[in-house]
């Protein structure tokens, strides 16, 4: 169980590391800014995974957290935008 | 390994989850808009973590433990949906046009 | 064999992404990157199996600051060559004085001493694993019954280090009182409109931020968790409160404002006091009455904390109505 919840692990942060491509590219500052959306919805969910494969209840409330505040973080970079 | 039917059907969402992701990758780099790059990012992630909260949700222990799972998911839901709105309404402010390439 | 493709992909992108930070041309792609990097390494404390530090990673480290940057970010002033002030900032970037800030041998410099201060670490620390003994973990736990308290994390915050507690308590209110000396908030005239998506994103969005700090300050006592991180979320809903809505920002002149940022400190503070009117030293909780102690405690802090990030989020005290509509810097 350990073993499988880890290899999605790594599978969905490699291609989360992947999409860093787009950021290094991207021609407009929105596609920058999706690195922020990207990584709080794929690290949530390889947080939800570990809790279960790992067996630690407590990385669900990280999740929690981690989803909580990628609304305040992709809003605080577009306020700047129309400052 | 699998130990009951439950956790079968868990595995399954997680790992389609997992596809939905890649999915989003995919859109995310070979996309040739900024708007179809949020499109991407926005809905393809959102669902892939919605996949796998169901998935986890079936496994927790108490229907109180499977609620906070899926709260998880709800909040990314709100975050990503007015995150796509905000993204897009950046590269329109810019005056990025529809179907542009390379925008500046 | 899993676990070494999750870690070593994990290491690599902190490592590239470290380096992507410093290393960014302009400072908006740097704050991107930093707040990726924030990211990964609440997930570095997730995998170690510490969820109380990777929860306060990803509320403070990650959203938090990447926010309060931003904000910063918006106050230099910094404009292209051509005169446009530009958040989108390029090679030809100036500072208000209009020189162009060098940057080839910074980066270099930067990455290197962090990779050798965090090398040098890294090896005193695998060489201490190698010979330490189990740490302190037994002792706070032969503690914990005397306590009270059923985490071992909230038990040496609270009641077996809570001095460290205090001072941090009153580090964050100084922090406060000098950002509202030096900084103040211009408003623009006209105001731009708020966004509607904004506003209701906020009145949707806050009440289940405020269920997941009361969440996290009661599973604090016993799990995860905690006065911190529960106020970090309180924060995360302030500031978006103060996105969403332009009359928050006179949120320093309100007395029920100033009170809160106070109690925070203001607890510790009578913690440390009353024990002392019964004759045992500071700090020195009356046998059996740790939790309750701990109870108050976390939810002066969380609110204090919660206060204090959205008032360095603002950066300031709003300006007295009547200097209103002068031209920003």
């Amino acid at each position: 169980m350990p073993d499988l919840a880890l290899a999605f692990a790594a599978f969905v942060l490699a291609t989360v590391a992947a999409g860093l491509i787009r950021v290094a590219k991207g021609p407009t500052r929105a596609d920058r800014m999706m690195a922020a959306q990207l990584f709080g919805t794929a690290l949530a969910s390889i947080l939800l995974v570990l809790s279960w494969g790992l067996g630690q209840p407590g990385l669900v409330d990280v999740a929690l957290v981690f989803a909580a505040l990628a609304a305040i973080t992709v809003v605080a970079f577009v306020r700047r935008a129309w400052w | 390994m699998v130990t009951s039917p439950t956790e079968g059907v868990a595995i399954a969402l997680i790992l389609a989850g997992g596809v939905f992701f890649f999915a989003g990758l995919v859109g995310l780099l070979r996309f040739p808009d900024v708007y179809a790059r949020i499109h991407a990012v926005t809905k393809a992630d959102t669902l892939g973590l919605g996949l796998v909260a169901v998935g986890i949700a079936l496994v927790q222990p108490s229907p109180v433990h499977a609620a906070r799972v899926l709260l998880v998911w709800g909040l990314a839901a709100l975050a990503s949906g007015a995150g796509g709105h905000f993204l897009c309404r950046t590269a329109w402010l810019e005056e990025v046009e529809l179907g542009n390439r390379e925008a500046p | 064999m899993a676990a070494w493709w999750f870690d070593g992909i994990h290491v690599l992108s902190l490592i590239v992404l470290a380096w992507g930070t410093v290393s960014a041309r302009d400072p908006f792609t740097g704050i991107v990157r930093y707040i990726a990097f924030g990211l990964l390494a609440a997930l570095v404390w997730a995998r170690l199996g510490a969820a109380d530090l990777a929860l306060a990673e990803a509320a403070i480290g990650a959203g938090l600051t990447g926010a309060l940057l931003l904000s910063t970010l918006g106050r230099m002033g910094l404009r292209r060559a051509s005169g446009r002030t530009d958040e989108a900032l390029g090679p030809e970037l100036l500072d208000p004085r209009g020189h162009r800030p060098s940057r080839r041998a910074t980066p270099v410099v930067a990455f290197a001493l962090a990779a050798g201060v965090g090398g040098a670490i890294a090896a005193a620390s695998l060489s201490l694993l190698r010979t330490a003994g189990p740490g302190m973990g037994p002792a706070v736990a032969a503690l914990q019954p005397a306590s009270g308290i059923e985490s071992g994390v909230a038990a040496v915050v609270l009641d077996f280090r809570a001095y460290d507690t205090l001072l941090e308590m009153a580090v964050l209110f100084a922090a406060v009182l000098a950002v509202w000396c030096l900084g103040t908030i211009r408003f623009r005239t006209p105001p731009w409109p708020t966004d509607p998506v904004l506003s209701s994103l906020s009145r949707t969005l806050s009440p289940f931020l405020i269920l997941v700090a009361g969440y996290l300050l009661q599973a604090g006592l016993h799990g995860p968790g905690g006065g911190f991180q529960a106020g970090a979320v309180l924060g995360a809903a302030g500031v978006l409160w103060t996105l969403a809505d332009r009359r928050a920002l006179r949120l320093g002149e309100r007395g029920a404002a100033r009170t809160g940022l106070t109690v925070g400190l203001g607890s510790l503070i009578v913690a440390a006091l009353v024990p002392t009117l019964a004759g045992r030293p500071l700090l020195t909780y009356a046998p059996g009455t740790a939790p309750g102690w701990a109870w108050v405690i976390e939810l002066c802090i969380a609110i204090s904390v919660g206060l204090t990030l959205t008032a360095l989020f603002m950066g300031g005290l709003a300006e007295a109505p009547e200097e209103a509509g002068k031209e920003l810097p």
